[in-house]
């Protein structure tokens, strides 16, 4: 069951077409990644998801039927430009960015308690966000987009301006948040996180959806044949019929090496013919890291206009 | 609470509470009010000690004339026999200046001089002459040799005092005719013109204030949270509202404070009319006019002619209605802006308009039904200021009412406008915005 759905949607502004027909089908309850170049069209998709634009042809689905402007309770947006009230104290400001997502104040300061209390940070509720470093206001801006329990997320470089640790703990709540059943739009460029943690993903370039599918899937798809082998003994050399030899390294017991194997032959055939010869350690496939596919298929959709 | 409640809400509370505004709100009554007050109470300060001045009349007619004051010593010299430097230099009473009379005044009034080291305050010159002026126009009157001169003088100098009644609706019985009230228009230009001035600040400080709101949010980029939670025009509704009711506020604070003020105030120069006496020996040129007791009562009577609740009734209307008007476009002009410094060439026209109406408002007063008067205060964009100047004369009710009407119709057309602007303003960053760019913005649809 998808829980969000955009259907050819098309968006113009004066001079430029910011997504030109793109259709994403965003499953319930996991984690989606939405990817893209600089100006490739992911904020206004992002817009449009949480009814800042209307796009000019096209329709978004939520549960199945038609964006409501009650819906934006159900929504929490994380937009990667942050920003908070500088002035505002932090529980004032937290409270107030509640309620405009349509809490009750009782509601909205339980909830305040229960996150700061979480993310240890009930100390700050009487400070100024001005007097807060980055990351911790980073905490209190990402305390303020899941405050309302919104079934749909989207976070927007969701890691950035965080630390390592924190930005590890901030990967556990979104994973936590999933548990408990949110359906969590992710875009980021940051692509180990999306191998980490996306289920499914859209890649918009240019303004058009150019690659959709499940990570898993894609990177299978794109897989270029090499494989890591570890052989025993120091001599490991190409078998021009079977594979070519990309790289090879001398390891404790034996050589290392990278192979490409060629394509009309199967895995089995190539275990075959190495066993012949050598003594196998280690034969595993590698398969395109998001990075390679990412840049892979921006520079093909690109260029091949 | 509705959305946008809770916004206008955060708005007003968070400017309210402000020390800036606290201050402000307290000191410019206060302000108001010496201002009103310091003259008064700087003439009863003087200095500790009177100045001595030698008075070296040639002609020993006048010497005597001039007598010792709370701030000046006159002391007659006789003869010196040194030049008057040296007499000023090496006489040991501390002299502040001499007076020197080397001739008969009446035929020749440019024969004294006052000689000193230091500048001569007017107030001397003013202490002597209207000590002298009186005695040799007595002497003068003497010298005709007609009996009763004086007298018949005297007697023919008239000054008039017009009363101005204004007539208001007649009551009741027609026989008993319409109902008066003692009106000045003095009081009431004067009254206009505070109440245009008021009027002017509060459109640019607000208006401003507005602008501020809007780029902040912009700068901060919570904007972008905000319109994911509530509409841009709700947005900047809410913020318009809220600092509209900070000016609101601000106001009745203000005739809160200064009304209490002047009402304390007035009841202190009731109960200090009886030190005018004293105040007269000081200053008998301007004092005379104020010595006159029933002048109080008459300042009184004018103040009560003006229909206050009226005036400031129509100031609220004006206010709102003005500062809707163009706090809308403030706003817009806040929204494409990303740096104060680029306001600008979107404040010059604005500001072009409104410096306009003011001065129309200033000439206007002058001739608050003619012309320029009339028209400036019907067009929307400078009525706001410009009928204050009139109010206070009394505005035919259908020019009100039409003026009313035009400018609410404008502020709706115009907030309607603005909100177009605005919401596209407020998402786009890093481009210079032109004028033909916003217009374009206005064919969007939302």
């Amino acid at each position: 069951m998808n829980y969000l759905e955009t259907i050819d949607v098309v968006k113009q502004y004066a001079n430029h077409r910011a997504l030109d027909g793109v259709s994403i089908s965003v499953p319930e309850n996991k984690i989606y990644g939405l990817l893209g170049p600089n100006g490739a069209g992911k904020t206004t998709m992002i817009r449009i998801i949480n009814q800042i634009t209307a796009p000019d042809s096209g329709k978004v689905l939520l549960n199945g039927e038609p964006l409501k402007p009650e819906d934006i309770h159900r929504i929490g947006y994380l937009p990667e430009e942050r920003g908070l009230y500088k002035k505002m104290k932090v529980g004032e400001q937290v409270l107030y960015l509640g309620q405009l997502k349509g809490l009750s104040k009782s509601q909205a300061k339980e909830k305040i308690q229960y996150w700061f209390e979480r993310f240890g940070i009930a100390d700050w509720k009487d400070k100024k966000i001005e007097e807060l470093s980055k990351g911790m206001q980073q905490k209190v801006q990402f305390i303020t987009t899941i405050l309302h329990d919104p079934k749909l997320l989207i976070f927007d470089e969701p890691f950035s301006g965080f630390d390592p640790v924190n930005a590890e703990l901030m990967k556990k709540e979104i994973l936590n948040l999933k548990e408990n059943g949110a359906t969590i739009i992710l875009s980021t460029h940051n692509m180990s996180s999306v191998e980490e943690l996306c289920e499914e993903i859209t890649l918009i370039n240019r303004s058009k959806a150019v690659l959709q599918g499940k990570v898993a899937q894609i990177r299978q798809d794109y897989k270029k044949h090499i494989f890591k082998v570890q052989v025993e003994g120091n001599n490991f050399n190409a078998d021009p019929e079977v594979y070519s030899l990309l790289e090879s390294k001398q390891i404790e017991h034996g050589t290392e090496a990278i192979i490409k194997i060629e394509n009309t032959l199967s895995n089995n055939d190539v275990v075959r013919k190495l066993m012949e010869t050598y003594n196998l350690i280690m034969f595993e496939e590698i398969l395109p890291s998001m990075q390679e596919v990412f840049i892979e298929t921006v520079k093909e959709t690109t260029y091949n206009e | 609470m509705s959305k946008i409640g809770l916004i206008i809400e955060r708005e007003y509370l968070t400017r309210v509470y402000k020390k800036s505004f606290i201050v402000m709100t307290l000191t410019i009554p206060l302000i108001f009010i010496a201002l009103a007050a310091v003259p008064a109470l700087l003439s009863q300060v003087k200095d500790s000690k009177a100045k001595n001045i030698a008075v070296i009349d040639e002609t020993g007619k006048y010497g005597s004339v001039l007598k010792n004051t709370e701030t000046y010593n006159f002391i007659p010299v006789k003869e010196i026999s040194e030049t008057p430097f040296e007499y000023y230099k090496d006489s040991d009473k501390d002299l502040y200046a001499i007076l020197i009379i080397n001739g008969d005044l009446i035929e020749n009034p440019e024969k004294i001089s006052i000689f000193s080291e230091k500048t001569i305050t007017p107030g001397l010159k003013t202490d002597i002459s209207s000590q002298l002026n009186p005695y040799l126009t007595d002497l003068k009157i003497a010298s005709f040799n007609i009996p009763d001169l004086k007298d018949i003088i005297d007697e023919s100098k008239v000054k008039i005092d017009i009363n101005t009644v204004k007539w208001g609706e007649t009551s009741g019985s027609s026989a008993e005719g319409p109902t008066e009230t003692k009106s000045s228009s003095e009081v009431a230009t004067a009254l206009g013109f505070i109440f245009t001035f008021l009027i002017y600040m509060f459109i640019f400080a607000y208006g401003g204030m507005v602008m501020n709101g809007v780029m902040q949010e912009k700068t901060n980029r919570i904007v972008e949270v905000m319109v994911s939670s509530v509409k841009p025009f709700e947005l900047m509704m809410g913020k318009i509202i809220g600092v509209a009711l900070v000016g609101l506020t601000q106001f009745l604070l203000w005739v809160v404070i200064i009304g209490g003020g002047m009402m304390a105030f007035g009841i202190g120069t009731a109960v200090s009319s009886t030190d005018i006496s004293a105040l007269s020996q000081m200053d008998p040129a301007m004092t005379s006019q104020i010595a006159d007791p029933s002048m109080i009562g008459k300042i009184n009577e004018m103040i009560a002619g003006i229909n206050f609740p009226k005036l400031i009734g129509m100031f609220v209307i004006y206010f709102i209605g003005g500062y809707l008007l163009y706090a809308s476009i403030f706003a817009a002009i806040g929204s494409v802006v990303d740096q104060e410094a680029d306001t600008q060439q979107f404040m010059i026209p604005v500001t072009m308009i409104i410096l306009f109406a003011f001065y129309a408002a200033i000439y206007s007063i002058e001739n608050p039904d003619g012309p320029l008067a009339f028209w400036c205060s019907i067009i929307p964009f400078t009525s706001p200021i410009v009928m204050m100047v009139r109010l206070p004369f009394d505005v035919p009710a259908w020019q009100l009412l039409l003026s009313i009407f035009l400018l609410f119709i404008t502020f709706i057309g115009s907030t309607m406008l603005a909100a177009k602007i605005y919401r596209t303003g407020i998402l786009m960053y890093g481009k210079k915005i032109t004028w033909g760019e916003m217009i374009k913005w206005l064919r969007y649809k939302n």
